[in-house]
């Protein structure tokens, strides 16, 4: 068990690795450039003491930045492994499909916490420069965001066994952007729907990761009081049910499934 | 050499099509104007609501952001159907001018005793910006910069200049840059009775220029006769917000020349705004102080 453990945690190691080998952190860079020039929209338009289109310009780029990344980076791991033929060698190794996969899991869940904590570090330093004051709800954002992407990383892989690349990229950045306009329809259509209808929109409602719950840009950027240590810590319980999951399904998938 | 005589050739059809588009344009006018009606529609639209993110138009994307800014990122909806029939009504708001009324409905997260959800319910009221009861509006200061990036994605969105300059010289006590931002409008939108008027009022009030006011006024009110005229052609008219503007554009026309000691010209402007506005009653006190005034009252 312990060395299976270390051998995740080598394959999470040679993830990072690759993923500086192909030069992501480059892109990270570029687009962390990006969020500052965002933001400098306002010095542009001359408008002062204005904080709440800084933090709205910076927090928005922030989350659709790290969720295509989070994407992109999950997506690639299996198939590349799996087309390039490095996995076998891989495997011909006393190494369990399981604690590779484990292992891919984890090295993407750090590569995509990584580039959200910069991000946000980037739009906290270009915050401070501006004089602009930030709560504690900027942490807990930071926290859910990064718990996010552990969740994302889990679904993304998953669906890397059943899906192309393509299909799973699509598939996984529709989700992860439009999950609160869904959300929101069903909220809305609730009312007015009868019978199996609605016995099917709730059903649906309560089985669908609801990703847009762990985003708090909205109360930092209009300056909103921290929400209760209660519900990060439902939060967090509900990233690790649902995580579990799927990593569960993806481990079973991956131990059947003909390589 | 290959992918050279690729790249080559896309410019030149690119090329190609630009001077195509050059030639052909002209012959096929297309009419910039945003009509009342279309912006009923966008404010007051369920799908535009749910769509918010999505939405085709990134200048209907900024204007949904002013309207979130304004209350402090809580989403809120118009009544459904079901809602209406148990007698839950919209609230308007026209509490900061005539340019930033809209309808407030619930919130589009339930409370409590609505929501059927149990404890994702619950999370989602402390996660999403949530609040019960009607909606509360925030400093319109914080509109300005969506109403500036707006008119530079929809340089005919009328009503952003309108807003903008309202928040500028209300809130923000900048009256010059209220000024420019609806002279940049009046640039882009010579047909505009409602940037016009708005312009002649900030000339009166803030800038006590009466002469100015009074040309920029005169010019509104020719303006706005025509665009009834075009409204009438396309059978659309003007809404209540441009009623009470072309309003206020003849009381103001009808002040400037009372403040020039025109008062002939004062009375026949309030009795013509009247007539145009005949819902519009301040018109009837104005002819009532500009009569006094010119028999020596």
């Amino acid at each position: 068990m312990g060395k299976q453990v270390s051998k995740s945690l080598a394959i999470a190691y040679v993830t990072g690795l690759e993923s500086v080998r192909r030069k992501d952190p480059y892109v990270v860079l570029i687009l962390a450039g990006v969020i500052v020039l965002g933001a400098g929209l306002m010095a542009q338009f001359g408008v002062e003491g204005l904080h709440k289109f800084v933090k709205d310009v910076g927090l928005t780029v922030t989350t659709l930045f790290s969720i295509v990344i989070c994407v992109t980076t999950a997506a690639r791991q299996l198939p590349t492994e799996i087309e390039n033929r490095t996995l076998y060698p891989l495997l011909g190794k006393p190494l369990s499909r399981t604690a590779f996969y484990l292992g891919k899991y984890l090295g993407v869940g750090i590569l995509s916490s990584m580039v959200v904590v910069l991000f946000f570090l980037v739009v906290r330093v270009l915050l401070a420069i501006l004089g602009i004051p930030v709560g504690t709800v900027f942490y807990q954002a930071l926290y859910l965001r990064v718990l996010s992407m552990w969740f994302i990383a889990a679904g993304v892989l998953c669906l890397s066994l059943y899906l192309t690349q393509g299909a799973n990229v699509t598939i996984s950045l529709l989700a992860c952007l439009c999950m609160q306009l869904f959300a929101h329809s069903i909220l809305y259509l609730h009312d007015t729907l009868t019978g199996i209808r609605l016995r099917l929109a709730e059903t649906v409602y309560w089985l669908a990761p609801h990703l847009e719950l762990f985003d708090l840009s909205k109360k930092v950027i209009h300056d909103w009081p921290p929400v209760p240590g209660w519900v990060i810590a439902v939060m967090t319980l509900y990233a690790i049910l649902y995580t579990g999951l799927l990593l569960g399904i993806g481990c079973l998938r991956m131990r059947r499934m003909t390589l | 050499m290959q992918k050279a005589a690729i790249g080559f050739g896309v410019l030149a059809c690119l090329s190609c099509a630009g001077f195509l588009a050059v030639i052909a344009s002209p012959h096929f006018p297309v009419d910039e104007r945003q009509k009342p009606s279309e912006f009923r529609a966008a404010r007051e639209s369920v799908t535009f609501s749910l769509l918010g993110q999505v939405r085709m138009s990134i200048g209907d994307l900024m204007w949904l952001k002013t309207l979130e800014y304004l209350h402090n990122g809580i989403i809120y909806r118009m009544p459904t159907e079901a809602e209406r029939s148990q007698g839950a009504e919209a609230h308007e708001f026209t509490g900061m001018g005539a340019g930033a009324a809209h309808v407030d409905g619930p919130t589009l997260v339930p409370g409590k005793e609505q929501d059927w959800r149990g404890v994702l319910g619950t999370l989602n009221r402390h996660i999403e910006p949530w609040r019960p009861g009607h909606a509360q509006h925030s400093d319109p200061q914080e509109l300005i910069p969506w109403y500036q990036v707006l008119v530079r994605f929809n340089p005919h969105c009328v009503q952003a200049y309108v807003n903008g300059a309202f928040f500028m010289a209300d809130f923000a006590g900048e009256p010059e840059r209220a000024r420019d931002f609806l002279l940049a409008g009046a640039d882009k939108n010579p047909w505009s009775f409602e940037i016009q008027a708005t312009l002649g009022k900030l000339y009166f009030e803030r800038f006590q220029d009466y002469e100015l006011a009074r040309d920029t006024l005169k010019s509104a009110t020719a303006l706005a006769q025509e665009e009834k005229a075009y409204l009438k052609r396309h059978e659309d008219a003007f809404d209540e917000i441009q009623e009470q503007l072309l309003g206020e554009t003849y009381l103001f026309l009808a002040r400037s020349y009372e403040e020039l000691g025109d008062y002939d010209r004062a009375v026949d402007t309030a009795e013509a705004g009247m007539k145009a506005v005949p819902g519009y009653q301040l018109l009837r006190v104005e002819e009532r102080i500009a009569t006094r005034k010119r028999d020596g009252g």
